[in-house]
């Protein structure tokens, strides 16, 4: 089983910077080649393409061979709707094929419109009903000790996905658990479907709410790759607590046209907007 | 005069039974570890047994995430909250990925009494009916219950099973053997066909002896498995009786009567009587009472079902 060990900054940040280069651009692609009917989540996708990138290019723990292997850490995309990123993770790691992006949101296909765990290998758990991710991974991570196993479990939620009441239950049961195998990073792109986090939600105050429940938080600019791998790090040695990585994003991130315009939270890409976005994806000097 | 016994006992100690047995059990409570029983477990295997709060919700969705890895949570609160309140998790987390939950609700209908009728469950069986992948159980007696929890134990699926409070009479002996997806004749005749689930068929029993006693043979079907139906047996006795009485302490809307109506629709249309909730609520009151109230009792029973016939 491989171990992505934490060899070398410099690798690691060079290696991280390039899978999430070419996870936009993948996403890109999908969004893109499903044409005008079949509308995905470009936006929501690419604001947590870094740290997507990250886990399955540095931090959690794979098997190259085996998406099932029962050692492995989990991920739970619990914003599903930014399935393309998932879908981008596990084509650039090698268990899906890419072949499959042209049959996003295609009926009789493998990647369905929300991750899917009875069809796609590799993903962990079934997401779409937001709100539910954290606890279903609360759930593994218990299962852990039970099962005396060594795996950390990591969750992506949406900002707007935490005005669900239930990820606050999740949230006071992982803290009175002491879950400090379980990591959430909220994608705070500061947006949701229909508007902003501000015009709906005054008060999102994330680090004091999760704190005040016990979590420890940690805040970073989620684009950038050095702070992703370091918080991650230091969110895995943590004891007794579980801890929240609050990731400063932007929606729509890489990509200018879409960047902080809502209307990409769900949009079918044309061919000028993908040739566009496409060029400017690889341009983008960041390793 | 057969024992009277509370369900949260057999639930405990069938547990704690399992597992023994079987260390892939895990037990989860949204706060009513002594309301369901469970407590025995929580003190035999403190490090299976999970009080996520009150917190319906986050049950079914961390016993979701418990499945997913391997392990076999049984998971319960009350049978109206666990129905209502996390629907979707029963739905989406669970259902949808098929995964081996098994939902215990508690109190059930109109078993939770003086609690009132903000927590009688009259839905509970017309929303898991609604959710594919689930198999729905629903015990007479303590034997019964156990059996059924022995059952779930072993099958690979997602099953949420109705159990009333108690104090229950026990109605079947202790050879009794669960058999899934049959009903099971309690007493035979040609003159009309009474279903029964849960409570009911106590009161159902009660009923075809005073219905017999006036000289009218009914069939008396107890259905243990409300979803998958078994659809042989209820289809048989509408040919072989030509009318059907449903009785169940749950709405007349989308519970077992319903269930009964869409085999016999669709098979051999005969006239189904449903009783139950008349699409209403329960209020505090003894289940004597209740029983009474809404003419469900076996007095009732068997007046309503002699005046239709």
């Amino acid at each position: 089983m491989t171990d992505t060990k934490y060899l070398h900054s410099d690798d690691a940040f060079r290696r991280c910077t390039n899978l999430a280069r070419q996870m936009r651009k993948d996403i890109l692609y999908m969004c893109h080649a499903v044409g005008p009917a079949r509308k995905a989540h470009p936006g929501p996708a690419l604001s947590c393409t870094d740290i997507v990138a990250v886990l399955y290019g540095e931090i959690m723990k794979r098997d190259d061979k085996d998406p099932r292997n029962a050692e492995r850490d989990r991920f739970i995309l619990s914003k599903g709707h930014a399935a393309p990123v998932l879908y981008a993770a596990l084509a650039n790691v090698g268990y899906i094929d890419k072949r499959e992006y042209d049959g996003l949101r295609t009926v009789g296909h493998m990647l369905q419109g929300h991750p899917d765990m009875k069809g796609t290998p590799g993903v962990d758990m079934t997401s779409g009903s937001l709100g539910h991710g954290l606890s279903a991974g609360l759930g593994m991570a218990l299962s852990a000790k039970v099962d005396n196993k060594d795996y950390t479990v990591y969750v992506i939620l949406g900002d707007g996905e935490c005005q669900e009441g239930l990820v606050w239950e999740a949230i006071m049961c992982a803290s009175h658990y002491g879950a400090d195998n379980l990591i959430a990073i909220v994608d705070s792109n500061g947006f949701q479907s229909c508007a902003s986090i501000m015009e709906t939600q005054r008060n999102n105050n994330q680090k004091q709410r999760w704190e005040a429940f016990g979590w420890r938080a940690l805040e970073i600019d989620g684009h950038d790759i050095g702070q992703i791998i370091g918080a991650l790090r230091t969110a895995r040695k943590s004891v007794g607590k579980p801890t929240v990585i609050i990731a400063e994003t932007v929606k729509g991130k890489g990509v200018s046209f879409m960047e902080n315009d809502n209307s990409w939270h769900q949009k079918a890409i044309n061919l000028e907007q993908y040739k566009t976005g496409m060029k400017e994806i690889e341009d983008c000097d960041d390793a | 005069m057969s024992e009277r016994r509370f369900t949260k006992t057999t639930y405990g100690e069938t547990l704690v039974e399992m597992g023994r047995k079987d260390p892939n059990i895990v037990v989860l409570e949204a706060d009513l570890m002594k309301a369901s029983g469970s407590e025995l477990f929580m003190n035999a295997f403190p490090e299976r047994h999970f009080n996520v709060g009150i917190a319906e919700q986050n049950l079914l969705a961390v016993a979701a995430g418990m499945a997913a890895v391997g392990l076999t949570p049984f998971a319960s609160s009350f049978s109206c909250f666990v129905s209502q309140r996390a629907c979707d998790q029963a739905m989406n987390a669970i259902a949808y990925n098929a995964f081996n939950v098994k939902i215990v609700g508690s109190y059930a209908g109109l078993s939770t009494e003086k609690n009132g009728g903000t927590h009688m469950s009259v839905a509970d069986v017309a929303i898991f009916r609604a959710i594919p992948r689930f198999t729905i159980l629903a015990p007479a007696d303590c034997v019964e219950f156990k059996e059924m929890l022995r059952f779930a134990g072993q099958y690979i699926g997602p099953v949420y099973i109705r159990v009333p409070r108690g104090p229950l009479s026990d109605l079947f002996s202790e050879r009794y053997a669960y058999e899934h997806g049959k009903a099971r004749l309690m007493s035979d005749g040609s003159d009309a066909t009474l279903i029964t689930t849960g409570l009911l068929t106590n009161e159902g029993i009660g009923a075809c002896i005073l219905l017999a006693q006036q000289s009218i043979r009914v069939r008396h079907l107890h259905i243990p498995c409300i979803k998958p139906l078994d659809q042989e047996a209820i289809v048989q006795a509408a040919k072989d009786t030509g009318v059907l009485f449903v009785a169940e302490d749950h709405s007349v809307l989308g519970g077992l009567g319903s269930g009964v109506t869409e085999v016999v629709t669709s098979n051999y249309p005969v006239k189904v009587h449903r009783f139950g909730m008349e699409d209403c609520f329960g209020m505090t009151a003894n289940l004597a009472w209740l029983l009474d109230h809404f003419r469900l009792s076996a007095n009732h029973l068997a007046e309503r079902m002699k005046s239709a016939l």
